[in-house]
């Protein structure tokens, strides 16, 4: 039950940050609810990857189905055909990699202190 | 040991944000920050936009004086109506800058040589030639004498209004290709404006093959390149017809030739055999000649296609003017368009304007020249080029008498040391800004004429129609006043005679009001017949002009449908004139059954350039063989000097005139060749060029694209199934074509109009508006255009609305 708090809590907090941070706000917001979560890194790095991957690739999708992959189809085409769903799940996955090494850092500063 | 573990791992997170916020190089190109382009909420995920995702807003903004609502119809086109002109040409620069930012960036970099400082190193030499020309010192010079006039106060709200709302943009809400390029919009200006008026005159009349003509000149002597290059089409239907029968018309070269024999060949650069398309149609029938007995008046000028489009729709209404039309993203007003009263549209001038002149210096260094025997010092302006990634590039510019000097750096070589006289680098000497927006108040042709006598550069044909039934045409613009053969030739540039005499008098421009035969027209042909008391040379269309005003002398009882259906005439006449004579010449015995095939298509073709149409591939492939062959003499020059291809037409009446004219003759064989030996060689070529798993249809052969105006090809529409030719009413060709398709008809009580452009009203590529009309255009159809006196009018096609207040 704490492990999907997390996960909520990592996504809600991203969403609000972003709009005062760049980008990277999304590594602060796991390092806190990690931070707090203390469990292990395991857990951690994975509470961290499926929070931010869902909050982007979540969004990137909503995004890409009112905008009926009109930009999406253009912007994959860009980069050697890749379809929308490539795409959303691509950009699931570079937030999820921030996501998962922030909650490891998260972990880490936890133990530290 | 947990020191160590979060300090690794703090670096690992810091290590692999910094990596995914900066560009990645790949290859040639460039990649944007991963993180910074991917995030859905200020990367290119923020670019997506929907139909419902436009919501009406209340906008604030101290430069206004009144309210100003803005109702957008089902295709984005925003209807403005304001309590002033002022207010309205705010919110006219808002939305330019809403819908069009990158466009007006780009435009803008190009012209004032400003690319570098995005793009690197590559875009160098562009640059480096806008900075030679002057471009942004000509601007400069604008400003300062638009200045004078009351109507900079319209330009500077049109650039405020701009500049309101690039000023609330945050990162997230750049357009797509900002991000893409990792650069960021800078605030528009009145200069920019300027910019922008000179990049549509670089496009449109910067023409010049002053060089080539000279080794023409030299190399064949006066006799052949008078019959290589002539001036006058005996068959050539000008846009003011005369009463007087065409006539041969001799030139002078003999001055010119003497001072070609001194000079030697410029190697550089070469010319391809076709002119960029640039063209456009214009026309008006009276209200005599038409069905419901209105003035009917179309347009399509031809261009560049980009996406977004050059054009942004808009309609204007305040108590001054009720105006709808397409606007230039980059200056206020409507360009072509139509009023409750008038309508205009424009067709670009083919004068020369841009002249080179030959300096006679005085020192080494090329700091002192001769005029008129005297000793003159150059002038200096430095320009510095930015260069992203690199040290900057500071180049000093000489100026002369004449203009400017391409220096030793010259990307344009054989330029180098030749000083530059082009009218668009002349500071404005009347309210040029003006002409649009008194077209846009205009009630009759009286107010057509005095607002196109402030119009400056490029010149253009100004096709002219009203309610009261009357249509009329001018050539307008600021038009050299030339001795015959001036600037057709590089000029010895140490006499002032050889310059220009001035301008031709505004009052004797070409023009017609209410000719007998019920038309007006123009497609870039020449603008008068050679009886016209003034020399002038250039670029001038040599086909479309003919079939548009055989084809409007025999129609009556014009309709709306009838003109939609000529803009889609894909007729050629140049395929009229030498396909049957071409023709006559093969054998069909001599021929295998795959050669038969091929001749019967020919036979039959309509000379119409349809999308399916194999014919039309074939005519095209078998002339340009047989062009080739003929002009041998001429293509093979080009290994040693930089030349000129001959016209078209001159090829068809060679043709006509003598099958065993000298050109014939191949270069390097031993027999005699004439014009029907290289007709049947050519076709076996010809037929040679189609191997039978191609498809052969016109717009295989002939590939057409809309191109993104940054070349980024995901953005860009390939292989468009339009019909069309460069020599056709219908004239689309690769990348060039109709830009803007309108069609009014002046009714007294309710003015109708249809058009449409390949493209839509929004620039981004992720909004659904960014390639609305690129269906209907390419299927010959049109949108009817939203034209009203009231907002009320417009509840139907309303999808949301801005509403401005001062605050």
């Amino acid at each position: 039950m704490k492990i999907v708090g997390s996960i909520i809590a990592i996504m809600i907090l991203g969403y609000i940050i972003q709009f005062v941070t760049p980008w990277w706000g999304i590594a602060l917001a796991t390092m806190i609810v990690t931070f707090m979560l203390n469990k292990n890194y395991w857990i951690s790095f994975i509470v961290g990857f499926f929070a931010v991957f869902l909050l982007w690739g979540g969004f990137a999708m909503l995004k890409d189905l009112s905008n009926d992959s009109i930009l999406s189809a253009q912007v994959g085409d860009l980069l050697q055909g890749l379809p929308s769903f490539a795409l959303i799940a691509l950009t699931g996955v570079v937030g999820g990699l921030v996501g998962g090494l922030s909650g490891l850092v998260g972990q880490s500063a936890r133990e530290m202190l | 040991m947990k020191y160590l573990k979060f300090s690794f791992l703090l670096a690992l997170l810091v290590g692999a944000c910094y990596a995914l916020s900066i560009p990645i190089p790949a290859g040639d190109a460039t990649l944007p920050p991963v993180g910074k382009f991917f995030n859905p909420f200020s990367g290119f995920w923020n670019n997506t936009e929907s139909s419902s995702s436009k919501k009406s807003l209340v906008i604030d903004a101290k430069e206004l004086s009144g309210e100003v609502e803005v109702v957008f119809d089902d295709r984005d086109v925003p209807h403005i109506f304001a309590d002033n002109i002022k207010d309205a040409v705010f919110v006219q620069g808002y939305l330019h800058a809403r819908d069009r930012l990158f466009q007006m960036d780009v435009a803008v970099r190009a012209a004032s040589g400003r690319l570098s400082e995005i793009l690197g190193e590559s875009t160098v030499n562009l640059d480096r030639i806008r900075r030679q020309m002057g471009i942004e010192y000509a601007s400069e010079k604008a400003i300062d004498a638009w200045s004078e006039y009351p109507n900079i106060k319209n330009l500077s709200n049109y650039s405020s209004g701009a500049n309101y709302f690039i000023s609330q943009l945050s990162p997230a809400d750049y357009p797509v290709e900002f991000k893409l390029l990792g650069h960021e919009p800078g605030a528009w200006s009145n200069l920019k404006s300027s910019l922008f008026q000179k990049n549509m005159a670089i496009m449109l009349c910067a023409g010049h093959s002053d060089i080539q003509s000279t080794n023409l000149l030299k190399y064949f002597g006066k006799e052949t390149y008078a019959e290589l290059y002539p001036e006058w089409n005996p068959k050539q239907s000008p846009i003011i017809p005369s009463t007087k029968k065409w006539e041969q018309v001799a030139s002078n070269l003999s001055e010119a030739e003497e001072l070609a024999k001194s000079l030697s060949y410029y190697q550089e650069p070469p010319i391809p055999k076709h002119v960029p398309g640039i063209g456009s149609n214009n026309w008006a029938v009276a209200a005599s000649k038409t069905k419901n007995g209105n003035a009917i008046l179309a347009n399509d000028p031809h261009l560049k296609l980009t996406l977004p489009s050059i054009w942004y729709e808009v309609h204007i209404n305040t108590p001054e003017m009720n105006v709808y039309g397409v606007s230039l993203p980059g200056i206020p007003g409507v360009v072509i368009g139509f009023n409750d009263n008038i309508a205009w549209g424009v067709t670009n001038v083919g004068h020369d304007v841009l002249d080179w002149y030959k300096m006679k210096w005085l020192d080494d260094a090329q700091t002192k020249y001769e005029l008129d025997g005297r000793t003159k010092e150059v002038e200096y302006r430095v320009e510095t080029i930015k260069v992203k990634g690199g040290p900057d590039i500071v180049d000093s510019i000489k100026y002369t008498h004449w203009g400017p000097v391409m220096p030793d750096n010259s990307p344009w070589k054989n330029y180098q040391g030749l000083a530059m006289r082009w009218v668009a680098l002349d500071s404005p000497d009347r309210d040029e800004l003006n002409s649009f927006m008194d077209l846009a108040k205009g009630k009759n042709h009286k107010d057509y004429t005095d607002a196109l006598s402030n119009y400056i550069a490029p010149a253009q044909n100004f096709v002219f129609a009203s309610v009261e039934g009357d249509v009329a045409i001018k050539v307008n613009g600021k038009l050299p006043l030339k001795s015959d053969q001036n600037g057709r030739f590089i000029k010895d540039g140490s006499k002032t005679t050889n310059g220009w005499k001035g301008f031709i008098p505004r009052d004797e421009l070409p023009s017609d009001h209410m000719p007998e035969r019920g038309f007006v027209s123009s497609a870039n042909q020449h603008s008068t017949s050679p009886d016209y008391p003034y020399y002038y040379n250039g670029g001038f269309e040599n086909y479309r002009g003919r079939i548009i005003n055989d084809l409007l002398d025999e129609m009556e009882d014009i309709t709306v449908e009838d003109m939609m259906e000529l803009h889609q005439n894909s007729v050629s006449y140049k395929a009229k004139d030498a396909l049957p004579n071409m023709l006559s010449k093969i054998d069909p015995s001599s021929l295998t059954g795959e050669q038969k095939e091929i001749l019967e298509k020919l036979t039959n073709w309509n000379h119409s350039y349809d999308v399916e149409s194999h014919a039309a591939s074939y005519f095209d492939d078998w002339y340009e063989e047989f062009y080739d062959l003929t002009f041998d003499e001429v293509s093979s020059l080009k290994d040693s000097m930089s030349v000129k291809m001959p016209r078209d037409w001159v090829l068809v009446k060679k043709l006509e005139d003598d099958i065993s004219d000298k050109f014939f003759d191949i270069l390097g064989t031993s027999e005699v060749e004439n014009a029907d030996d290289l007709i049947k060689l050519a076709f076996t070529k010809m037929t040679e060029n189609f191997s039978e798993k191609d498809d052969h249809k016109w717009t295989s052969y002939n590939k057409r694209r809309i191109e993104h105006i940054a070349s980024i090809p995901s953005f860009s529409v390939n292989d468009v199934q339009a019909p069309g030719h460069g020599d056709v009413i219908n004239a689309y060709n690769t990348v060039w074509g109709p830009s803007w398709r309108m069609i009014v008809e002046l009714d007294k009580d309710k003015v109708n109009a249809y058009g449409v452009f390949p493209g839509g009203q929004s620039g981004n590529p992720g909004s659904p508006f960014y390639k609305t009309g690129i269906d209907n255009w390419t299927n010959g159809k049109y949108f009817k255009l939203n034209f009203v006196k009231a907002k009320e009018e417009l509840d139907e096609v309303k999808t949301y609305s801005l509403n401005f207040k001062k605050g």
